[in-house]
């Protein structure tokens, strides 16, 4: 035990203001040992990613380099924290889920640690993938799913999703400019590899006559696949996984890949870590295409490595953003033209919404 | 100075609100200060600028949501109110014994995190949910009702949440009403009904105002059941501040729109507190005079309202019956309790599905989600921790608060309203405010992700509803009992702990209540500083959420609803023994 | 004649008939009678517990009865509403609406009653003329103090003037010069008013002093009633006899001499009883008021006692002796008259016709 350190620890903090609880909020004695050990911080987006990433990343590296790997939940946007933790150096996490929107937010601010390796150690990975100071993971992708059991005529495109006289039914979008403007645009004739910069004043005029025809605007991924679930609209916008634990679980649902926009999380280090080397290591780890098709099993994202589909079995591949099938109907988002806009388009959109 | 003079200021009772004023200079005032800063702060050169206002200024999308979230949130109290306080004295009115049972059961709704309470509305208000499912089978509606996603679904939401929290506020001022009062106005002869209104209702109107003014201000900062209830037009100001901080990082507009918040805020207070006059709920008898031209007017309506009920009793009396008109409030407040306790009954059995959803009813029973929860570390970690913040941190509240509250009471300076409109200020600042610029403070002074940084973090949000709470019963505290102790040769501090703290016991038991749950059921705060290894119930459930809903959720629920059931029957058994 | 003959057949102000109240198994009033005439000032007096709180409630309709029906003017009143029931109460602590001044106070019952503002004003200012609180008018009651606070808590029962007025203990809380004051208050407002005037106390000297008939009561039912002069001479009960005033009592078996003279035979000696004692009386007691006791050896009643303490009251000398097993006996003497110092021997007498026999 270290606990007699002379300087005021937070747990002697604690201790100090009520004596009776010291025992109870010390942390658990497994958390306590980990310290002890080389170990890092790894924030994943949480929920179904822990066990998932677990198998494919954090217990083969432990095995293989002996160091230890704590995961734990981050933020859907963890920008501010991050921030935070580097302006003042206090590293909770040394290794972190970014979005390309976020890494371009927090790599434009010189918050990132470079990761020290690029395309030419792994020539398999997709080049949007990686960057000086991120190396891509998973690929989602933003699709729209139906109800086979609603639907009778099955909808094939965004023009289809935004004809309300051709597919009746009721919809859903996502309350909030990122990918709604891009499908508007898809679906007024804009073709997938002409559509940044976007046309905003186009995208509002199209969205304008599908609005009244929205039954519900969607705020969390949660949400998708619960409504898609119960049936509560019948077309859907939304992430491809989402849609695909609903389908795993039995819902008479399909997904169209048709003119879907990819994006791509993956890891970042926060600048000035003093775990860097470590976290450096375990994100070249991650790039293995083996370790990656390891964690397709749980999880329907795609891997960056397309060197994965070697190992992933063709059925589970049809359901993955990265398969060669999917991939070629999709385009990636832009992030850049979004990092750019979003501010301004974001209050757009919030004004349009409420009127 | 002399020694007289000395003795004054040390007498003082203003220095009992010391400790706590001092605990939110720190860790409020200043935290949010240097957030709001910024927001006069150009994020590019650091320069002193006002941009972020004229953007505001620039177009009508951010007046128009801080419209909505102020209509809905008045719309929330008003219901909150109308539907508590029939259930607030039906509950005052139980003998004691029965009370706090009842008290148990609108309590308990409260254990259920909010955010699968959310969940659990839109099972039930959906298309395809529990009610339409029902509408429909009875052949009542032949499309189903559109409960969800609109104003009526983030209603239901808000209202479902805060009617505890109206009810809880109200009743300790109830209980204290002397019921004779009421039998000295009917042997006057005013009717039931009038001596109610006349008297009763009257009396009871500090309770009332302080609750309206409770809800009012927590329905504010709401941002959870908007975006999962509400529908296109129902977008609140906390959502879009969030959206600023945590998305676009653009902090400096984030600060400006949280100073339009807290100065349209401060006014609409000002003005509740002169229609109203909050200054009640500080433990101070109302200085009003007996001409007040308010106090005249109030009277008045009141006398019209008295007029009208008399008549509808009446009626109610011809067209149902005596025996039924006596029993409308009991069969009123059991539909209330049925509509608190829907959610959390409807949890329990989601928990016990065998099915990868939250779907009602199940498809088939397993213990696969209980499973779940009791071999993963995290969720263990996570409910046993946020048990034992919330302990503290409810404890530490009560005792701010029970300082402060005794201050006021016993203060006549004119400090006393501006101390306590500093107490209720981390209740009208927004939370999400307050979060960051609490995690600026405690990431240099290294209480990020730590226990005692969400202590003190829930122990802020909490402290409103202390001193407000503890406050209230104060206010019928007869400190001529306090003179009576020191005649009986009891020093400040034994009058104090053998005789105002039993008398005010009920109160401080709310305000402790008021306190585990603010701080059992926060998540804000959470989201910033419990990140990392130290995460509480709430950030593990809202992680689960963001990317996987599935019932473990609903299994964790039922799990804390048994523990917390517990724990209160046990509180209470105490409770009696010591009485005894 | 004529006159005789109708108020023989108008009904009493309030009469009660086999009245009585239960909460299971605990008898709070037994089946009790009860009439009280226009214009009387009846008092309930007794001990706490004994009844007279209860039999109020159940009169002014705040508690329903067991059984037994109440009839104001003749009119049965179980089905009335309290509010409609045309009656005054004055609570033990006030009542005093605290949001409401005390001249809306005192209008309120006028209010309920649907009299006209301009009506009210002037009554509400008479009522406050009536207790001298003219100037206090726009006060609220917590800036009162007790005793104006209860003046309030009269005006507003007499200003809508009903038919009768309850009193529950209301100068339980005042001191006792203040009690004094208020009882020649309220004594005055009987008589100015003529209200029928149903008082509560448990205090006998306030119940002499204020009462036409005290109903006395004990154990949940009514012991004795007259007026006090009656129940003070003629106690029919050592309770009552114990409660009203100060009493000496001497048990003892009855003897009935071939005189055809009663006595008392006592350990602490024979005496004789006035006349008129039932034959069929074998055991009782005699009750002897202290100051138809004399230090008169020759009287034919005689009692042996040692001075154990003087109490001089100014108008009074009382004079506590103890007899040989101990029980007290109290004697009432002139101021001027000169007793015997503490621990003398004395000899106590009375006229036989000044004591009264109970059971």
């Amino acid at each position: 035990m270290t606990m007699k350190s002379p300087k005021l620890t937070r747990r002697g903090l604690i201790g100090a203001a009520g004596g009776l609880t010291v025992t109870t909020l010390a942390a658990p004695a497994y958390m306590r040992q980990a310290f002890a050990a080389t170990q890092i911080t790894v924030a994943d987006p949480g929920g179904p990613f822990g066990p998932a990433f677990r198998k494919a990343f954090y217990d083969p590296f432990e095995k293989e380099t002996g160091n230890k790997v704590v995961n734990v939940a981050r933020e859907a946007e963890p920008t501010a924290q991050f921030k935070a933790m580097v302006d003042t150096k206090s590293y909770i996490w040394d290794v972190c889920t970014l979005t390309l929107s976020a890494r371009d937010i927090l790599a434009k601010q010189g918050l990132l640690e470079p990761i020290g390796f690029t395309i030419a150690d792994t020539p398999d990975l997709m080049p949007e993938a990686i960057s000086q100071h991120w190396l891509g993971t998973d690929v989602y992708s933003t699709v729209f799913a139906y109800r086979t059991d609603r639907m009778k005529e099955a909808p094939k495109t965004w023009a289809d999703f935004f004809n309300v006289e051709k597919f009746p039914g009721r919809r859903s979008l996502r309350k909030n400019p990122i990918d709604t403007l891009e499908q508007a645009l898809l679906a007024d004739g804009v073709p997938l590899d002409k559509l940044y910069p976007l046309d905003v004043d186009r995208a509002f005029k199209k969205l304008n006559s599908i609005k009244q025809h929205i039954a519900v605007w969607w705020t969390g991924g949660a949400q998708t696949t619960q409504m898609l679930q119960s049936g509560e609209v019948d077309m859907i916008s939304g992430w491809n996984a989402r849609f695909q634990s609903a389908i795993d679980g039995g819902t008479p649902a399909k997904i169209v890949w048709n003119q879907g926009l990819y994006s791509i999380e993956g890891w970042s280090i926060p600048k000035g870590c003093p775990k860097a080397d470590v976290a450096r290591a375990f994100i070249k780890f991650c790039s293995d295409p083996a370790r990656q098709a390891l964690f397709t099993e749980g999880l329907a994202y795609g891997p960056t490595n397309l060197s994965a589909y070697k190992t992933i079995a063709e059925k589970r591949a049809v359901d993955l953003p990265t398969s060669p099938v999917n991939l070629k109907q999709m385009a990636i988002a832009d992030e850049n033209w979004w990092a750019a806009n979003r501010s301004a388009v974001t209050e757009k959109f919030n004004s349009w919404i409420l009127s | 100075m002399t020694a007289q003079a000395i003795k004054r200021v040390f007498v003082n009772p203003l220095w009992l609100a010391i400790p706590g004023i001092l605990f939110l200079l720190v860790f409020f005032v200043y935290p949010v200060c240097s957030l709001l800063l910024l927001s006069v702060t150009d994020p590019d050169t650091g320069q002193w600028a006002v941009k972020s206002y004229t953007r505001i200024l620039n177009t009508d999308v951010y007046l128009r949501v801080l419209g909505i979230t102020f209509r809905i949130a008045a719309q929330t109290a008003c219901l909150s109110l109308i539907i508590a306080y029939p259930l607030a004295y039906w509950v005052a009115s139980l003998p004691e014994r029965v009370r706090n049972k009842a008290l148990l059961l609108i309590i308990i709704p409260f254990w259920t995190s909010y955010l699968v309470k959310t969940f659990a509305w839109m099972i039930m208000l959906g298309r395809m949910g529990v009610i339409n499912s029902i509408l429909i089978g009875a052949e009542l509606v032949k499309e189903p009702l559109p409960l969800l996603h609109n104003e009526f679904g983030v209603l239901v939401g808000m209202v479902h949440t805060m009617v505890p929290l109206a009810v809880m506020t109200m009743l300790p001022v109830m209980t204290s009403i002397d019921r004779r009062l009421i039998s000295a106005a009917q042997t006057l002869g005013a009717s039931p009904s009038k001596a109610f209104w006349l008297v009763y209702f009257k009396l009871s109107l500090p309770g009332v105002t302080a609750g309206g003014l409770l809800v009012f201000i927590s329905s504010l900062g709401f941002f959870i059941v908007p975006a999962f209830l509400g529908g296109r037009q129902q977008t609140m100001l906390a959502q879009l501040i969030i959206t600023q901080v945590s998305e676009l990082l653009n902090w400096s507009f984030a600060g400006a729109l949280s100073v339009m918040m807290l100065v349209t805020t401060l006014t609409a207070v000002f003005f509740y507190d002169l229609i109203f006059g909050i200054s009640s709920i500080a433990g101070k008898e109302g200085s009003e005079s007996s001409h007040s031209k308010i106090r005249i007017f109030g009277l008045q309506i009141l006398e019209f309202i008295s007029t009208a009920a008399n008549i509808l009793s009446q009626l109610s009396r011809v067209i149902l019956g005596g025996y039924v008109t006596e029993r409308l409030l009991a069969v009123f407040a059991w539909l209330i309790i049925g509509f608190l306790i829907m959610p959390t009954l409807l949890v329990i059995p989601i928990g016990f599905t065998k099915s990868e959803f939250l779907e009602f009813p199940p498809p088939g029973y397993s213990l696969r989600w209980f499973e779940t929860y009791f071999n993963s570390a995290l969720w263990l970690t996570a409910t046993s921790r946020s048990f034992i913040v919330a302990f503290l941190a409810a404890c530490l509240a009560t005792a701010f608060g029970a300082g402060t509250a005794l201050a006021l009471a016993k203060s006549s300076s004119r400090w006393a309203g501006f101390i306590f409109g500093f107490f209720l200020a981390p209740m009208i600042v927004p939370r999400i405010v307050i979060a960051v610029g609490m995690f600026y403070l405690f990431a240099r002074i290294g209480l990020v992700a730590s226990n005692a940084g969400l202590v003190i973090g829930h122990t802020v949000l909490s402290l409103p509803f202390t001193v407000v709470t503890i406050g209230a019963i104060l206010k019928t505290y007869d400190m001529r009992l306090d003179q009576a102790a020191s005649t009986l040769g009891a020093n400040r501090v034994r009058t104090l702990i053998h005789i105002t703290l039993p008398v005010i016991k009920g109160g401080l038991i709310a305000a402790f209540l008021f306190a585990f749950i603010t701080s059992f059921d926060e998540l804000t705060v959470a989201i910033f500083i419990s990140g990392g290894l130290a995460t509480t119930l709430p950030k593990q459930m809202w992680d689960d959420m963001i990317l996987q809903l599935n019932p473990t959720l609903a299994a964790v629920s039922t799990v804390v609803l048994i523990v917390v059931t517990l724990l209160l029957l046990i509180a209470e058994r105490f409770r009696k023994n010591t009485i005894s | 004649m004529a006159i005789d003959h109708q108020t023989s057949v108008l009904p009493p102000k309030l009469r009660i008939d086999g009245l009585a109240k239960r909460y299971g198994n605990f008898t709070a009033l037994e089946p009790t009678q009860l009439e009280v005439h226009s214009g009387e000032f009846l008092t309930l007096l007794g001990p706490s517990g004994s009844g007279k709180t209860t039999l109020l409630q159940l009169v002014c309709g705040l508690v329903d009865a067991s059984e037994g029906s109440i009839f104001i003017d003749g009119i049965e009143q179980s089905n009335v509403p309290v509010h409609r029931r045309d009656i005054g109460l004055v609570f033990q602590h006030y009542a005093l609406f605290p949001h409401l001044t005390v001249s809306e106070n005192i209008g309120f019952p006028l209010k309920m009653r649907g009299v006209p503002d301009s009506q009210i004003k002037t009554r509400v200012n008479t009522a406050l003329e009536m207790v001298h609180l003219g100037s206090l008018a726009n006060r609220f009651p917590k800036e009162l103090s007790g005793g104006q606070q209860q003046r309030v808590a009269l005006a507003r029962c007499f200003v809508y003037q009903p038919s009768i007025i309850l009193m529950d203990e209301p100068l339980g809380a005042l001191d006792k010069k203040l009690r004094d004051q208020m009882q020649i208050e309220i004594k005055r407002l009987h008589r100015e008013s003529g209200a029928t005037i149903i008082y509560v106390t448990h205090d006998q000297e306030e119940a002499l002093a204020l009462s036409d008939r005290i109903c006395l009561m004990n154990h949940a039912r009514i012991e004795q009633i007259g007026t006090p002069r009656e129940i003070y001479m003629n106690p029919c009960s050592a309770f009552a006899a114990d409660f009203i005033g100060i009493s000496n009592i001497l048990r003892g078996s009855i003897q009935i001499d071939q005189n055809r003279n009663s006595w008392l035979v006592t350990s602490y000696g024979r005496f004789l009883l006035p006349a008129g004692v039932s034959k069929e009386m074998v055991s009782g007691a005699v009750v002897v008021r202290p100051e138809h006791l004399t230090f008169d050896a020759t009287s034919p009643n005689t009692l042996r006692a040692t001075v154990r303490d003087l109490v001089y009251a100014g108008s009074e000398t009382r004079v506590i002796a103890t007899l040989d097993d101990g029980q007290d006996v109290i004697v009432r003497q002139p101021p001027d008259i000169e007793v015997p110092g503490r621990g003398s021997s004395i000899t106590l007498g009375w006229q036989a016709e000044r004591a009264v026999v109970i059971p």
